[in-house]
């Protein structure tokens, strides 16, 4: 009985003891979940510096991977990079972006620049109050901006031209004998009405100099089509249009950005077109290399998307530590044809955690 | 272990009335601090959930107080009255203040920076608007529409901005909400269930502290010590000092001895036998061959005062006297059969004792041929009911006594039993002594 009683005590003394344990604990547990459900007992801290990061078309994937690797070059800087009026209800233009950031008194805007007197008149206003300016992508070679991030569109020009070039022969390359008479030949080059800047004709000029100084240029007939990139759709339809409604499609069709090649080859599906033309087009992403694949595509042209952000945030962050930047930085080019892009493939495996887009 | 038992021998030696305290105050306070514990965290969570949404209230004021600016701006512009003014500038100053708590509400790094923009869009919102209010007060016309466009666009940047912080402020807000009702949830589920653990201790902890108040064993014995005591203090009143008397008959003995009356010292040593019997040592367990010796001296006392008139006879099992039983049950039965059996019996007095084995019991026969009981006589004293014709002269101890006594010692009632076979036929009394239980205390 007194046994009995003795083993009654001692759980009931244990009992006890390890409910009062139990209660502390669960109440430091229950803190913490309190703790980790409200995140709001103290106010965010954010890094020293503020950069907006302004583009003509949010959906552009280039400016989106130019984006990832700016927030992570400016993260690892105390930099905090924001695309600029992004998830604001109201869709608010380039410009409007540039006066939003000015009165905002952003630290430093990265813009994608274009040739507009508008477009220089905010860079200017935003140097007066103090706001440095770098374009991305195309300049604004009249304003006070601090320096330029971009390709040489000249050398661009220059590889396009080569590789069309390299996929048309010569007649003897061949096959063909010298007395036929030679087959012009048109290369559309899709540009964007709205983009009021250089850079689309600097291109231009840079294939037709390929190809003059390739002794070719009797072969070949360069033309441009405008597509309205600003409306929405816009530029899906008119090269919707354009695809199917052309009886003999140019032997070449150029893309100057991301939408308008994938519209492009897109199109030549959705219309049974694949094989009439050769379309070289510009960025690469898990799509393109696809068409490149199926050789619905011919080439695409790559800017380093992840050197051209972190050169964004390193050239506002010397301006600002120094006082002077070099005006132009240098971002590199590559083209992808259906030759190398397992090398792509691969490397773009390898850095998919870092995001890095070409 | 030591410590437990500690703790129950401690709780053991308290007076009950310490105990019942001590098992009150310990189980208040267990349940107080339980339902302290409770209630402050159930409190806290409340607390939080209300405030849940308060960053939105914050951000809402803010647009409340911004759209008061700019209302109170254009009334300026377009009226120019001083009262005007003065409510642009008492706006103003509202906005600023509201202005500075806009950093409090963020949760993030995004919404910090929405939270920066819309403080520093709104430094240049009033940059601007002060600028077109004095531009107004110096009438020049021209700077005062640029200074006000400029404003209102402003105006419409910060109006987007705070409503894109306040959805993100809402969906997080949302989501902390549902996340703090199920924390509730799990708060109320574990309150409940520390309730029940605390309740269920404290049950375990008043039978704890208590069961010794209540315990049947304790109390049996209790009852059977103050039965004792009661009997050891009659006997000891009618004695005046057993020790005293016991040397002193010693010294009687010597004395008759020396003198050569040998029954004078036979009478007195068997009178310091009977005495010496009740100072042994204050046990309260004997054997029965020492209640029959006490028997025997007691008889012999008996009859030296009375001149041999009892008779008394033995047939003992010798085999079973050595039990062992409670003290002084026979004297009190042999005395009572004198005192009220043979005394008022026209009758030679005779009181027969056997001691015999039956399946379970050794019993113990004492029967006398005197004015015997009647039935219902045995009935009062075997029911415990008053005995009204006892005598109050008699020294004796009662024969209820004896009863109480036997049957708190064995736990169980039909341990003796009176027979008569009606008036003037004597009264037998036996006493049934459990085998199992003898060999169990001998054990």
């Amino acid at each position: 009985m007194k046994n009995k009683v003795r083993v009654l005590s001692l759980i009931a003394y244990a009992a006890f003891i390890m409910v009062l344990l139990g209660s502390l604990g669960f109440l430091v547990y229950f803190k913490i979940k309190v703790n980790a459900a409200i995140n709001d007992t103290q106010a965010e801290t954010i890094p020293e510096r503020h950069y907006a990061f302004i583009c003509e078309d949010d959906s552009d994937q280039f400016y989106k991977a130019v984006y990832d690797a700016a927030k992570k070059e400016g993260a690892e800087n105390g930099v905090y990079v924001e695309f600029f009026g992004k998830d604001l209800s109201e869709e608010y233009d380039k410009n409007e972006r540039m006066e939003i950031a000015i009165a905002a008194k952003v630290d430093g805007i990265i813009l994608e620049g274009d040739e507009s007197i508008k477009t220089t008149n905010l860079i200017n206003k935003a140097d007066f109050k103090g706001i440095p300016v770098v374009t991305m992508g195309a300049d604004n070679t009249g304003s006070d901006r601090k320096s330029y991030i971009g390709a040489s569109f000249y050398n661009m020009g220059q590889l396009y031209g080569n590789e069309i070039l390299s996929d048309f022969p010569l007649g003897e390359e061949a096959g063909d004998t010298e007395d036929t008479e030679k087959e012009i030949k048109q290369i559309m080059i899709f540009v964007n009405q709205n983009e009021n800047d250089a850079y689309q004709n600097i291109i231009i000029s840079g294939i037709q100099e390929t190809i003059n100084k390739a002794g070719r240029s009797d072969e070949f007939n360069i033309v441009t089509k405008a597509i309205n990139g600003k409306l929405n759709f816009e530029a899906e339809e008119t090269i919707s249009e354009f695809i199917s409604t052309t009886e003999k499609l140019p032997e070449a069709i150029v893309c100057l950005n991301q939408v308008n090649t994938t519209c492009v080859y897109q199109a030549l599906i959705d219309h049974n077109r694949v094989g009439e033309t050769f379309v070289y087009g510009y960025y690469l992403d898990d799509s393109i290399l696809s068409a490149i694949n199926r050789k619905i595509v011919a080439a695409t042209a790559a800017i380093d998307a992840k050197k051209m952000g972190q050169y964004c945030v390193q050239a506002l962050d010397e301006y600002i530590s120094d006082g002077f930047v070099s005006e132009y930085m240098p971002v590199d080019i590559q083209f992808i044809n259906i030759n190398n892009t397992g090398r792509f493939i691969v490397e773009r495996a390898k850095n998919e955690e870092d995001q890095i887009r070409y | 272990m030591k410590k437990i038992r500690f703790g129950i021998n401690f709780t053991e030696t308290l007076s009950v009335q310490s105990r019942i305290l001590l098992t009150t105050i310990l189980t208040s306070v267990i349940i107080s601090v339980t339902n302290l514990f409770l209630f402050t965290n159930i409190n806290s969570v409340i607390e939080r959930i209300n405030r849940a949404y308060m960053s939105n209230v914050v951000i809402n004021n803010l647009h409340d107080s911004l759209v008061k600016v700019n209302s109170s701006m254009s009334e300026y512009l377009n009226t120019k009255s001083s009262d005007a003014m003065e409510e642009y500038f008492k706006n103003e100053q509202e906005y600023t203040n509201i202005l500075s708590e806009i950093d409090t509400v963020s949760n993030g790094e995004e919404t910090a920076v929405l939270s920066k923009n819309i403080r520093n869009l709104s430094l240049s919102y009033m940059e601007y608007s002060d600028a077109a209010v004095q531009a107004r007060r110096g009438h020049i016309i021209e700077k005062y529409r640029d200074f006000y466009s400029d404003a209102e666009r402003i105006y419409g940047y910060i109006n987007s901005y705070i409503y894109c912080l306040n959805n993100e402020q809402f969906a997080y807000n949302t989501k902390t909400h549902g996340a703090l009702v199920s924390t509730f949830r799990t708060l109320e589920t574990i309150s409940l269930a520390v309730l029940v653990i605390m309740s269920v201790i404290n049950v375990v902890l008043i039978y704890l502290f208590t069961r010794n108040i209540m315990d049947p064993v304790k109390e049996r014995e209790l009852v059977m010590e103050t039965h004792i005591k009661d009997a050891e203090l009659k006997y000891l009143e009618a004695q005046i000092n057993p020790h005293f008397l016991f040397n002193t008959l010693n010294a009687g003995a010597q004395l008759a001895m020396m003198e050569g009356a040998d029954r004078t010292s036979e009478y007195i040593q068997k009178m310091a036998e009977f005495y010496r019997y009740k100072i042994h040592g204050g046990s309260q367990e004997t054997t029965l061959a020492k209640e029959i010796t006490l028997i025997d001296n007691y008889i012999y006392i008996l009859n030296v005062r009375f001149s041999g008139e009892i008779h008394f006879e033995k047939n003992i099992n010798e085999a079973l006297i050595n039990i062992e039983m409670p003290d002084m049950i026979l004297q009190p039965i042999v005395e009572n059969a004198v005192n009220y059996g043979i005394r008022d019996s026209e009758n030679e007095g005779l009181i027969k004792m056997r001691v015999y084995g039956s399946d379970k019991d050794v019993v113990v026969s004492i029967q006398d041929n005197g004015v015997g009981m009647s039935e219902e006589r045995i009935k009062q004293i075997l029911d415990n009911e008053s005995v009204a014709s006892e005598r109050p002269d008699s020294n004796g101890v009662g024969l209820r006594n004896v009863i109480s006594r036997l049957e708190l010692y064995y736990g169980r009632r039909d341990i003796l039993t009176i027979n008569s076979e009606g008036e003037g036929k004597g009264t037998e009394v036996c006493i049934y002594l459990p085998r199992e239980n003898v060999q169990d205390n001998a054990g």
